[in-house]
């Protein structure tokens, strides 16, 4: 059933300043690559806008052996997964040496290594993608990894999605959906999720802290064997009420010095990953046909 | 298992190279509508519910988007899902998934990622069941980079094919021809008996006429071979087996001895297979030819219920082609 979470008892000041230290570092990413893309430098850059606080909490819930699918506008989550601002930037200009080979749409990050699948194709193909991993991990039970599927309200009422939440509910996958960006006015998605068997948790996506709470309290109910969560972690149409200065005041890491330096770190690691970027090879035209598929012979001519 | 046991047709083929490679792999499983409890549609399935449990061979609703989707998720985790979308028409609802994301998952991660899903389908007509039951849509997964396409012919084949599609790292969609579903074909060998994928067969061997076709017209051109021998034209017929991948060095082999090559397809003639082996032959073999590379084909119309023998190429137009090419 449907259940807005309490706030006193969220994670630690730890955690939470990690989620802001996360949001920080990926807002001056974003505000980078956007003047890149403005400046016809990068390909289709999707910004993360407010949903970066929701995907940076969530990703960080997540643990290792994870998998993470979501969309090219998720690659604020893959930061938060432990992908480098160095890779990022590689994939943002499709360069040979990203690990994705500079194949899809920036931000789509393709990073198994990290758990970190994000898909350029259709908005919510990926969801059913989360559901499958989902029900292979339930039916094994071998192990405690988990799927995440982040999706945003536009695709709320997508065939993809809703098949997803009904094939998640059926076989009792481990997987947690995460919606998160602006509400956009979805009103029916958790009485249609509840219907197919999801437990529906809301959450406001500005609120970190509450976001990472209920993906991981969601992760450890489908460990359990109690199927699958909508986290609805989307935020309103009201301005967020900052308390990111708050949390790191009581973190101790708030003082002008403490500030600057964490503002110089970040300013420093992206144009350190700028840089790289810049100077690093574009795929040359041989790779081609590479990765088709599996065996050589297979090749095409 | 008995000689007189061996299975003798398409489907209880299929059953038993699942069966070896189930018993031999753990992570192997089947998923699809139907495939459990009643056994698949066509019976593809039977019994392997009761031979390895709900944990491997999984019923799913009448959806092959989700019955795809979810299979593309369970080889991410590991898994090696063989997924049935029941008839060949179906694979339309989930063409999102077959050619953009499932053919496209090493690709897109540069080699990082492998999707060895196998997407079983019911190809072709003969069952009668008209314009939503009949497709043979080869040339869609054939246009699709990153998909192996099969197309077995015989029971042997069906078996061998389904056991190394079930052994490699890339998707394959494997169409198996509805009428030779229940058709005896001869047997198919015991045991592990893998074809290679990639690889044509040689049906019949002849000096005068190269035939390349595939599934359920492979027995109709051999027939026509045969009445043509008996007017002393000698046909080679050539089954690819694998769609894509093509085995064109088999089949240029063929028509430099030749001069002449015919094509026989069930699918729709336009953008149909037929049009692109006509070009390769072409490119590959235009200084031999003594003829033009010629097709028949189904017709650009979907499968009328009550006209499946007319659209089907016949014995009696594959004889009339080998006539025109051969007084050209």
């Amino acid at each position: 059933m449907s259940a807005v979470l309490p706030l006193e008892t969220g994670p630690s000041l730890e955690v939470e300043a990690r989620i802001v230290e996360g949001v920080a570092l990926a807002s001056a990413v974003e505000a980078h690559l956007a003047n890149l893309a403005e400046a016809g430098h990068i390909g289709l850059f999707p910004p993360a806008g407010r949903a970066r606080v929701a995907m940076t909490a969530a990703a960080l819930a997540t643990e290792p052996g994870d998998m993470l699918f979501g969309t090219a506008r998720d690659w604020v989550a893959a930061l938060a997964r432990g992908v480098t601002v160095d890779d990022l930037f590689l994939q943002m200009f499709a360069r040979a040496s990203a690990s994705g080979g500079g194949r899809t749409l920036p931000g789509a990050v393709q990073d198994p290594a990290r758990g970190v699948v994000l898909s350029a194709g259709a908005p919510a193909a990926h969801l059913l993608h989360a559901a499958g991993f989902g029900h292979a991990a339930a039916l094994r039970g071998g192990d405690e990894r988990v799927a995440i599927g982040l999706f945003g309200s536009a695709v709320a009422f997508s065939q993809d999605a809703h098949r997803a939440f009904t094939l998640a509910g059926v076989a009792g996958a481990r997987v947690v959906f995460v919606a998160r960006g602006a509400d956009g006015g979805v009103g029916s998605l958790h009485r249609a999720a509840e219907g197919w068997g999801l437990r529906v948790v809301t959450v406001d996506g500005d609120d970190g802290g509450a976001v990472f709470r209920a993906v991981q309290r969601a992760r450890d109910r489908a460990l359990a064997g109690k199927g699958p969560t909508l986290v609805d972690a989307r935020h309103g149409d009201a301005p967020a009420v900052p308390h990111d200065a708050l949390v790191l005041q009581r973190a101790g890491r708030l003082s002008s010095e403490a500030e600057r330096a964490v503002d110089a770190e970040i300013r420093a690691a992206i144009m350190t990953a700028r840089s790289a970027a810049d100077g690093a090879a574009a795929p040359g035209p041989e790779t081609l046909p590479e990765h088709v598929r599996a065996e050589a012979a297979h090749e095409d001519r | 298992m008995k000689t007189a046991e061996r299975p003798q047709n398409l489907a209880t083929a299929v059953r038993e190279a699942l069966v070896v490679a189930m018993e031999a792999d753990a992570d192997v499983c089947v998923l699809g509508t139907d495939v459990g409890e009643f056994g698949g549609v066509f019976r593809v399935t039977s019994g392997l519910l009761e031979r390895f449990g709900k944990e491997r061979v999984i019923d799913m609703p009448l959806d092959p988007a989700g019955v795809v989707g979810t299979a593309i998720g369970m080889a991410l985790y590991g898994l090696r899902p063989v997924a049935e979308l029941t008839f060949a028409d179906h694979a339309y609802g989930a063409f999102e998934q077959l050619t953009s994301e499932l053919a496209r998952v090493r690709y897109r991660s540069n080699g990082q990622l492998a999707c060895p899903v196998v997407v079983r389908m019911a190809a072709g007509a003969g069952g009668g069941g008209g314009i939503h039951h009949s497709a043979h849509p080869e040339a869609h997964f054939v246009h699709t980079p990153g998909l192996v396409v099969v197309c077995p012919s015989t029971p042997a084949d069906a078996k061998g094919l389904m056991l190394s599609a079930l052994r490699g790292e890339d998707p394959v969609v494997f169409l198996e021809p509805q009428a030779l579903y229940r058709r005896s074909g001869g047997d198919a060998p015991e045991g592990d008996a893998g074809v290679p994928l990639g690889v044509a067969r040689e049906v019949r061997a002849g000096s005068d006429l190269t035939i390349v076709t595939w599934g359920a017209m492979v027995r109709v051109c051999e027939d026509a071979a045969a009445k043509a021998a008996a007017d002393g034209v000698e046909c080679c017929v050539i089954d690819p087996r694998t769609l894509w991948p093509l085995d064109l060095d088999a089949i240029a082999a063929s028509v430099a001895e030749t001069g002449r090559c015919l094509i026989v397809h069930e699918a729709p003639r336009s953008g149909g297979l037929g049009a692109e082996i006509t070009a390769l032959v072409q490119e590959r073999c235009f200084l031999h030819l003594e003829a033009p590379v010629t097709r028949v084909t189904g017709f650009d119309t979907p499968v009328p219920a009550a006209l499946e023998d007319a659209y089907v190429p016949s014995v009696a137009r594959v004889l009339a082609a080998i006539d025109g090419i051969m007084s050209f």
